[in-house]
């Protein structure tokens, strides 16, 4: 049955402008199964949909038809702050994910509880700290010593690293990552590409990230998906993946 | 000194007012306006209770309770009404004005003769004008104090992190509508509990002393922040009273130059313009820099 898939997507569609001249669909019909452990790379010209199918399994959009089934349960109507329990984020604007003038240990708090009930119970901030800092150290050694700064003092590469460890810090069920190094210089953004890398093959999260890189994309992953008008036009899973060059990719996007 | 005595109460208690802004202004990242609203409306509930021979503290309590009730009404109307914040303020605020009339009866209600928080044995035996610096004072500790907990709570933290960034917010699973609510209840609480002790300090509710409320609160927020930079959370609560009394003596200095009370309200309104432009002309002038240089001689 469909046990064996972490999210079903049947027939998803999202139109904008419905009824009026602008009337535009963004994804069409589209259908999808992620399997646990699925590393799924998503390629795609602007426009294409990623960032609309990202936000749609994230809860930020709902689905104007079809069903996400997630543990057989549809979950297409639940919200996004519902979501959180099982689905963690990290965007493509280093701004979007932290919370500016709290400290680095502070927003890691916040995550260390996402999706949990927050009540009249004092922090214990301190409590956490050795194991903020090991968390850190894995991805990015340096804000392992900057824990009682602002994050509005630390720079895009290391706000993007956070980010990524909040996102990870509890092993979401699924991780959406929104092209989550586009932001950074070249350095900065490899550095945390292969973190992402090793903590997602490390702690065997079920992912999904969109990437304009098709290096990266060949790179990284079990999967690469290549959405073209709001529908997965290209499926290549596990060794199919593995065969690819980046000229059979260059040539899809002729 | 009597004056200056009376200022440090007044700026204690009307503390409670910059405390309750802070919250929705430089935590929540809004500006609410039902604080106009809600200063009277804590006034006019507690000298009503009073009058009718309610115990003060419960009058006063009861003005918290309502002042909390009137922030419930503007977060419902920006949540579920999706009304902008500033003016779901403003609608609140208009409201009130007939919600107070209906409360006193009357446009002014005096306390002559009867008991009220400052009735207590131990502020009656203290000099004049320290009674209100006395209880100004352990109003003042408590509030802040509690604020702190609160903020350092998981609660407290969603709470923060939902003005600095809703959107990361909802990702960790903190509905920043729960946040809008509990923000605003919380805020226009302390500011009905201002307007309950300010009113039976002064002796009297009227239905016109919320206007300009919204300047002084952030007055003294404002102060307070140009006078103590760079100060951690717990500080900066503390700071905001003390913002509050030296805008009192601002106030005082003013009188004592010679201006009529009734050019406060324009008084008020430049001194926080001011304030608020201050660090853009700062910048420009490179003030700070200009500063340094005539203090350092070597």
């Amino acid at each position: 049955m469909t046990s064996q898939n972490l999210l079903e997507l049947t027939d998803l569609e999202v139109v904008v402008g419905r009824g009026t001249s602008e009337e535009n669909k963004i994804l069409g019909k589209l259908s999808l199964k992620i399997k646990p452990g699925d590393f799924i790379c998503l390629l795609g010209g602007n426009g294409a949909g990623k960032s609309t199918l990202l936000n749609v399994l994230a809860g930020a959009i709902q689905p104007t038809s079809g069903k996400i089934l997630h543990a057989g349960e549809d979950i297409s109507k639940e919200s996004e702050v519902k979501r959180s329990s099982y689905i963690a984020r990290v965007f493509q604007d280093p701004k979007l994910g932290t919370a500016p003038r709290m400290t680095v240990a502070e927003n890691l708090l916040l995550a260390a509880k996402r999706g949990q009930k927050r009540g009249l119970k004092l922090r214990r901030l301190k409590e956490n700290i050795p194991a903020f800092k090991e968390a850190l150290k894995k991805v990015n050694p340096d804000l392992a010593g900057k824990l009682d700064l602002p994050v509005d003092q630390l720079s895009g590469g290391q706000r993007q690293a956070l980010s990524f460890v909040m996102a990870t810090y509890n092993k979401p069920e699924l991780l959406l990552l929104d092209e989550h190094t586009a932001a950074l210089d070249p350095r900065s953004s490899r550095k945390l590409m292969e973190a992402t890398d090793e903590q997602i093959r490390a702690k065997k999260i079920t992912a999904v990230m969109i990437t304009h890189h098709m290096e990266d994309a060949l790179k990284y992953g079990n999967r690469l998906l290549v959405l073209d008008h709001g529908q997965i036009s290209h499926d290549y899973q596990g060794q199919a993946k593995q065969d690819l060059t980046l000229q059979d990719l260059a040539a899809l996007f002729d | 000194m009597n004056l200056i005595v009376s200022a440090i109460g007044q700026g204690f208690l009307w503390g409670l007012l910059g405390l309750g802004l802070f919250l929705s202004f430089r935590i929540m990242n809004t500006t609410d306006m039902t604080v106009e609203g809600t200063f009277p409306l804590g006034a006019a509930v507690s000298v009503s209770l009073i009058v009718q021979g309610t115990n003060p503290f419960l009058a006063t309590l009861a003005a918290f309770v309502a002042g909390a009730l009137a922030g419930l009404v503007t977060a419902l109307l920006i949540t579920k009404g999706k009304i902008p914040s500033l003016l779901a303020g403003i609608l609140t605020m208009t409201g009130i004005y007939s919600i107070d009339l209906m409360v006193m009866g009357k446009s002014n209600v005096s306390l002559l003769g009867k008991k009220t928080i400052y009735s207590l044995a131990f502020l009656q035996k203290l000099p004049q004008y320290f009674d209100s610096v006395v209880a100004g004072t352990i109003l003042m500790v408590l509030v802040t104090c509690d604020l702190i907990w609160f903020l350092s709570t998981d609660f407290g933290q969603a709470f923060i992190a939902t003005g600095d960034n809703p959107q990361m917010a909802k990702s960790q699973g903190i509905s920043p509508q729960q946040m809008t609510v509990a923000g605003l209840m919380i805020s226009n609480g302390l500011v009905g509990l201002c307007g309950a002790v300010v009113a039976q300090s002064n002796g009297y509710a009227d239905v016109n002393m919320g206007m300009g409320m919204i300047v002084i609160a952030l007055a003294s927020i404002i102060i307070s922040e140009v006078v103590f930079r760079n100060l951690g959370l717990a500080s900066r609560l503390f700071a905001v009273s003390l913002g509050s009394i030296i805008y009192r003596l601002l106030l005082l200095a003013v009188l004592q130059v010679g201006l009529s009370s009734n050019n406060l309200n324009l008084i008020s309104s430049l001194v926080l313009a001011a304030c608020m432009m201050l660090p853009q002309v700062e910048e420009k002038f490179r003030l700070k820099q200009t500063f340094m240089k005539g203090f350092k001689h070597d």
